[in-house]
């Protein structure tokens, strides 16, 4: 029985598709527009989440050592580091490391290039709070043996409230842009409905329930939604792809955006869902309205 | 349960209905219609032929009153079961409201897709019922390219393939020849001869007088008459001699 219900709604969501081929690409076209804006959206979202993870994540100092400082006062520098207020976790990096590091993220060939190590051994240490940053980073500087100390400016907090609007902003417009989404399905759905109109009556008066009735414009607005979400999707992958190919060769080392891969994943599962959701939504609202316009 | 509830299948009490527009759908309607019975509901254009009928499938609600279909008070039934109902009931259009874009077949195995039926009782069942009507040897043919009386035969195998009690036909004769409309209303009598209880609306008087079977006459959605045979006049003059006015008999 189900199987047989199940073969009638693919038969008649194939059917429907193959009738209403000119709304339906009028439908898809829509969709893949406001999609393809609600996935810049939410690249920019992702993004700005980045970002502001990363900034609490690093409020870090990095205190580059001279030279010429001896293991005896290397271990000095570290206890007096240690005693500051504020400071968190330690990590002695040597110049081997920094080298080794530098080496492996850089798309250069670093042995190529420089002939003898020129990067100076470092101490990176977290700080446990915004505040604390900048007078530990002074009492640090003061310290003898150290060449020079590199942390996120506190400056940098005071831009936080705009990746905050830019999450905010970007959201709304995503839902807006969802709700645009819905309503070009509705729509279109609607014409659907209207060029099968006696067939609703007649799948009414023979007894056919409203689910029934229902699922084919169901099965076709998610055909059609998720399939813009699909192209939508390739498009903006592809020219985030090509931003960040851009952004990496120019800028090697800091990975301020979130990498081409995770947009892809975290891209697809989120379009993928809003696609089938919207398009579910759409579809059922503009049935539910034709079929509450009849009595019963 | 006693038998008093198997041979009625359609009972009217004291039936209500207002269209929005202030015209008068039924007026006080009282009817009783038995198991097997072949009944003509004649009456003026827009006397409330259609409204009698379209209140059993539940295509209009009514205002008041009651009316137990198949022992159920349809007028009661919440909407989410009103298809379950429906699924008891045959309905015959003067328009045949066949679809053009399906072929003969389709069109009658319609009725069992839409209620999930499986395919061996489709294969099984829609073959009887074009037969049963005539038209073996047409599945394969579109609505449009039939005949008038055809495509009623179509619509009419549509509304029997799930052996439903009761069959509605609303001016199944109404777009046809005399000839052709004859025709039709021997199937349904032969329908009918099967058990099942047939409501013909019909303004079509030798079709009436032709078969003297049961005549209910409603005009301005008032039962004027209901006469258990005869003809189309014996209805007519039963109804200014004898107004019924609203009282069930049978």
């Amino acid at each position: 029985m189900r199987f047989n219900a199940a073969r009638f709604f693919l038969r008649e969501t194939r059917l429907n598709i193959k009738r209403n081929s000119q709304s339906g690409l009028i439908m898809l076209a829509q969709t893949v527009v406001s999609l393809l804006i609600l996935g810049i959206c939410l690249i920019f979202i992702f993004n700005a989440n980045h970002m502001v993870t990363n900034f609490f994540n690093n409020l870090e100092i990095n205190v580059f050592l001279e030279n010429t400082v001896d293991d005896v006062e290397l271990v000095q520098i570290q206890r007096h580091i240690r005693s500051l207020e504020g400071v968190g976790e330690m990590e002695y990096i040597s110049k081997e490391d920094a080298y080794l590091w530098m080496k492996e993220n850089s798309q250069f060939n670093l042995d190529e290039l420089v002939r003898e190590n020129p990067f100076p051994a470092s101490i990176r240490l977290k700080v446990k709070s915004t505040k604390s940053i900048e007078p530990i980073a002074n009492e640090i500087s003061s310290m003898a043996g150290i060449e020079e100390v590199n942390y996120a400016s506190a400056s940098l907090g005071k831009i936080l409230p705009v990746f905050y609007f830019i999450q905010v902003s970007c959201f709304f417009l995503a839902l807006i842009l969802a709700g645009i989404t819905m309503f070009s399905i509705i729509n279109a759905i609607k014409l659907a409905i209207h060029s099968r109109r006696q067939e609703i009556k007649i799948m009414r008066l023979v007894g056919a329930t409203d689910r029934f009735i229902r699922l084919p414009f169901m099965l076709e607005g998610m055909f059609y939604s998720f399939t813009g979400s699909i192209i939508a999707f390739a498009l903006v992958s592809a020219s985030y792809a090509l931003v960040m190919k851009y952004v990496n060769f120019t800028n090697p080392v800091i990975s301020l955006f979130v990498s081409t891969g995770q947009v892809m994943l975290n891209l697809g599962i989120l379009m993928g869902v809003i696609g089938i959701l919207v398009g579910m939504l759409g579809s059922m609202i503009s049935v539910d309205k034709h079929l509450a316009a009849h009595i019963r | 349960m006693c038998g008093f509830f198997y041979e009625t299948m359609i009972i009217f009490k004291n039936v209500n209905l207002k269209y929005p527009t202030g015209i008068i759908g039924l007026d006080n309607v009282s009817l009783r219609i038995g198991r097997g019975d072949f009944v003509f509901i004649v009456g003026s254009t827009g006397g409330g032929k259609s409204t009698l009928l379209k209140v059993i499938y539940a295509e209009e609600k009514i205002d008041s009153g009651s009316i137990l279909v198949l022992r159920g008070d349809i007028s009661d039934v919440p909407s989410r079961l009103v298809p379950m109902v429906r699924r008891s009931i045959g309905v015959v259009f003067q328009n045949f409201e066949l679809l053009s874009n399906r072929t003969i077949e389709e069109n009658v195995a319609f009725t069992l897709d839409v209620i999930g039926a499986p395919k061996y009782e489709i294969e099984r069942k829609v073959p009887a019922a074009l037969k049963l009507v005539g038209l073996d040897g047409k599945e394969k043919n579109y609505p449009d390219e039939l005949s008038g009386g055809e495509q009623q035969r179509v619509s009419i195998a549509r509304a029997i393939i799930n052996n439903p009690p009761i069959l509605l036909a609303d001016e199944p004769t109404g777009n046809l020849d005399p000839g052709t409309s004859v025709g039709i209303v021997k199937l349904l009598m032969k329908i009918n001869e099967k058990g099942t209880t047939v409501l013909m609306a019909t303004h079509d008087k030798n079709i009436v007088d032709m078969f003297q079977k049961r005549v209910v006459q409603i005009e301005d959605g008032q039962i004027l008459s209901d006469i258990s045979s005869g003809g189309y006049q014996d209805a007519i003059q039963r109804g200014q001699v004898f107004p019924k006015r609203n009282t069930a008999q049978h």
